[in-house]
């Protein structure tokens, strides 16, 4: 009881410590220092100026779905990484993670940290002995070790996101605010221009469950340009519909940086994610879709909780469907209903069909992917996979039970948690600037982790070898639009023509085959189509169309590969003989890689215990592009 | 008989009984007054204040009367438990007491004195004593040939770029890269680290072999993650230290820190030379 008083007097020191600074800094908006500020940010905008641009761009990779300790749930589970960790492992770091040396083969060229914003940094405050929290009874019940404990402070702190009503003991404004600009200072720090891109960045985690009394997920993801961000971020608390998350947007946008919205796991979202009404039940119109567009451009097509593509249910003929399937909605058993509304694929063929009828599509998405680890860490490398929920899937401890697969993070068994996934962006330069902008173009694509480089090009008037040369991307640049734009309307009867590459992960698998899937749409009704453009090999079509398997070399036993079948580069062209100008269609490529070890496949045989049962030994990574569209003209 | 009495307190040990029955009284009577001195507890404006901010830092919104009853309540209850506590000798020898003090004292003392805005010449004379902070890793510039193994075998792929070697073994770089395959990324690439080498090539032979392979000269076969490559170094870049002008933030940020190090050092010093410390776990006997 003694140290409670004094701790009190403690934190008051702290806070007038943090207050004298800001008087301080506010002190330093006087005339004299404000020109020093404006020649040092001069100073940094010349730096930036002279990295040097590349006008035909560069691919860079990285994450933008990202949890610390800071989000309340990674710290109830154990993670204690900060945003200086993630960046720092980002950028090819070693850090320590759950007593284990974690090291990535390959560095990541930008990283967003993206903890919840709901009771954002608080469950770190009521365990930190020095914080607000220290001497109450929640300080003891979090810091407990005993796994009854445990439970009692994670369904303590659940009940509020559940109800989506937040106890107020724990909505503690200061800490959360204070948090924020632990996450700004972080990016700041580490943001090196040319070299690594750091985003300011928090989650939205609406998950309204009154329908049907199960979490139907509608997170966002929030990435701002810069560092001129609102004061805190706005939460599921103030609103759980993403029309007022559009308007905390669009005021931060008219007051300091540009942002956007990034929406995942429509997998989880129990067709709320696309669905043909809003949250409050009007039916959309332009304005609504209007909207919707100019705040979130893309969405995630993959992370560690599975893919939204589409479900095997949609997409009857795609033999790929069924991959990296996750369905139990989050924090309950029951598995989503509804695959309609909960997948791009068929969402791109709904938003074509409300475009008819409203003059403007609400699902005109560009694709990226993220890992939405709770450790801290982009942990993406398959074969290098430590786990990605601290405690819950702690695989330097417990791999034996989890590979027998009775451990469960929301419901799912670990062992169906992918390494996955990463965005990849076409960008002049690796700067704030080019990558958020390539983003807001769309210009990017998502991956299942790897780091596949992959372009796609549509125009009118490509030559069918013009891939071929060794200037092709200037051409295709001059001569039609990148992934993420639309095709301008053609004169007289032309059909679009594609020019896909794809280079493989130099450390992964290589490249069983390019796609191209068409989603079309026309009076109301939408079909798709995947096309096989280009693959590796001396495989044929067959007579209806489909192309052989590559074959599989995975021996599972010792979780090896080799490289002996697909190809290091595909390049394809296509022309789409299909094409009616009268329809609206959604045209992206999907990139295939041979069958390589599952990072659960490589645990086993590291550690010499029985494969796991539960998902496959093999799996095989893709890249999706963000789409090219077609408007027929009125 | 006054006399009598005279030498009767002139006796130095009647004198010394007095005295000491003086002191006695004194001193319980001290003693009586600090030990009601500490029955009073008094909650003043101050206190009461405080508590009402502590809540409103924790919770976000002022107490209401019922809970700021509770809270007061609860501070006596909490400071008639600690005295008492104290008077136990409970916070002797306490493991937990003893290390938040220490904490408490350390949080105190730590980054007290305010850090001197460093000017030019302080970053520079830095930056030049700590070179080491500021070094780059060692980096690599090249050209090379690519051989696919694609629609082939990489023992193929590999024999292709044997035949090549032998005729580029006198020639210099250029035009080189057309006696191999299309290669779709770059063919010249400068001051590669090998981490950036594993992001580019993939963890494979092809980035030890960079640092080690002769300069000047094609050499290989090597392996990347996309098949076979030969390889003509034309510079590496030792682990140089990276210019002034070019980190001049980082050189700030770390004098900074060096400097806050500094100054709690020096403070512990000055603190610690008032005590003789005295290791008598060291005296062999």
């Amino acid at each position: 009881m003694f140290c409670i008083i004094n701790l009190k007097i403690c934190t008051m020191r702290k806070i007038i410590h943090t207050g004298l600074v800001l008087l301080v800094l506010s002190a330093c908006g006087g005339k004299d220092s404000s020109k020093d500020v404006s020649v040092d940010t001069a100073q940094k905008t010349t730096e930036i100026d002279q990295i040097a641009e590349n006008p035909l761009k560069d691919c860079f990779f990285g994450d933008l779905h990202l949890h610390t300790s800071l989000s309340p749930d990674a710290n109830m589970i154990g993670a204690t990484s900060l945003p200086e960790d993630s960046y720092k492992f980002a950028m090819g770091e070693e850090v320590t993670y759950m007593g284990q040396k974690i090291k990535r083969v390959a560095p990541l060229d930008f990283l967003a940290v993206t903890d919840h914003s709901e009771y954002l940094g608080v469950i770190a405050a009521i365990k930190d002995p020095n914080g607000p929290y220290a001497g109450t009874d929640r300080n003891k019940l979090y810091n407990s070790k005993d796994q009854k404990d445990v439970a009692k402070a994670y369904a303590d702190f659940m009940v509020g996101v559940i109800a989506n009503k937040p106890s107020p003991e724990l909505n503690n404004e200061q800490v959360i605010k204070s948090s924020w600009q632990r996450i700004i200072e972080a990016a700041s720090k580490y943001n090196k221009p040319g070299k690594f891109t750091t985003f300011v960045g928090y989650e939205w985690t609406s998950m309204p469950s009154d329908a049907n009394k199960h979490s139907q997920n509608l997170h966002r993801c929030v990435i701002f340009k810069g560092e001129n961000v609102p004061q805190k971020p706005f939460s599921s608390f103030d609103s759980n519909d993403p029309e007022d998350l559009w308007t905390y947007l669009e005021n931060a946008r008219k007051t300091g940086d540009d942002v956007i919205a990034v929406p995942h796991n429509g997998n989880l979202s129990n067709g709320l994610m696309f669905d043909t009404k809003t949250l409050s039940g009007k039916p959309l119109t332009k304005a609504y879709a209007d909207r919707r567009m100019n705040n979130e451009p893309l969405t995630e097509i993959a992370q560690g909780k599975g893919q939204s593509e589409t479900h095997p249910s949609l997409s009857g003929n795609d033999e790929f469907a069924n991959y990296e399937l996750v369905e139990t909605l989050l924090s309950s058993t029951a598995k989503a209903k509804f695959q309609k509304g909960s997948y791009i694929r068929q969402a791109y063929g709904v938003g074509q069909e409300l475009q008819e009828k409203l003059g403007s599509n609400p699902f005109k998405y560009g694709l990226e992917g993220g890992t939405d680890y709770h450790s801290g860490f982009s942990t993406t490398e398959e074969s290098n996979y430590p786990g990605s929920h601290a405690s819950q899937d702690n695989l330097a401890k417990d791999y034996a039970t989890i590979l027998a697969a009775t451990g469960s993070i929301g419901g799912e068994p670990a062992t169906k948690l992918s390494a996955a996934g990463l965005t990849g962006v076409w960008a002049e330069r690796n700067t704030r600037d080019a990558i958020f902008n390539a983003l807001k173009k769309k210009e990017c694509f998502g991956t299942s982790g790897v780091r596949i480089k992959v372009r796609l090009f549509a125009g009118w008037d490509y030559a069918n070898n013009l891939i071929k040369e060794n200037d092709w991307v200037k051409k295709a640049y001059a001569g039609g639009v990148p992934m993420g734009s639309d095709l301008p309307i053609a004169a007289n009867n032309k059909k679009p023509k594609f020019l896909v590459q794809a280079v493989k992960d130099p450390n992964s698998g290589n490249l069983d085959r390019i796609q191209i899937v068409k989603v079309s749409t026309k009076n109301g009704k939408s079909t798709e189509k995947i096309f096989d453009v280009v693959w590796g090999g001396n495989r044929k079509l067959n007579a209806k169309g489909k192309l052989a398997s590559v074959g599989n070399t995975v021996n599972s036993k010792e979780a090896s590969y080799t490289n002996t079948i697909g190809a290091a580069t595909l390049s394809g062209y296509w022309e789409d003989t299909e094409f009616d100008p009268q329809a609206y269609v959604t045209y992206y490529a999907r990139v295939l890689e041979i069958p390589t070890p599952r990072w659960s496949t490589y645990l086993a045989a590291k550690h010499n215990v029985p494969l796991s049962k539960t998902v496959p030994a093999f799996i095989q990574e893709r890249a999706w592009t963000s789409p090219v569209w077609y408007t027929p003209a009125k | 008989m006054t006399i009598k009495i005279k030498r009767f307190f002139s006796e130095p040990f009647i004198q010394f009984i007095i005295l000491g029955g003086l002191l006695f009284l004194f001193v319980s009577y001290m003693q009586q007054k600090k030990d009601n001195e500490a029955l009073n507890i008094n909650v003043s404006k101050e206190q009461v204040n405080q508590i009402i901010l502590n809540y409103k830092t924790q919770i976000g919104s002022l107490p209401s009367k019922r809970e700021l009853d509770a809270l007061i309540d609860d501070y006596i209850k909490e400071e008639i438990s600690y005295r008492e506590a104290k008077k136990l000798g409970l916070d002797h020898d306490d493991e937990i007491i003893r290390r938040r003090l220490s904490q408490k004292f350390d949080f105190l003392q730590t980054d007290l004195g305010e850090i001197k805005q460093p000017n030019e010449e302080d970053l520079l004379l830095f930056y030049n004593n700590h070179k080491k902070l500021f070094s780059k890793d060692s980096t690599v510039t090249f050209s090379h040939v690519y051989f696919s193994t694609d629609n082939s075998t990489a023992a193929l792929a590999k024999e292709r770029a044997v035949a090549v070697l032998k005729k580029l073994q006198n020639h210099n770089i250029a035009n080189a890269r057309e006696k191999g395959d299309s290669f779709p990324l770059q063919y010249d690439y400068v001051d590669q680290a090998a981490v950036d080498l594993q992001q580019n090539f993939g963890n494979k032979p092809i980035v030890d072999f960079l640092f080690k392979a002769p300069l000047k000269k094609w050499s290989g076969p090597v392996a990347s993650g996309y098949g076979w490559h030969l390889v003509f170094i034309s510079s590496r870049g030792s682990t140089g230290i990276i210019p002034y002008s070019l980190i001049k933030e980082e050189v700030k940020s770390s004098y900074m820190d060096s400097a806050k190090a500094a100054q709690n050092k020096v403070a512990y010093d000055k603190l610690a030379k008032k005590y003789l410390i005295n290791r008598s776990y060291l005296n062999s006997k």
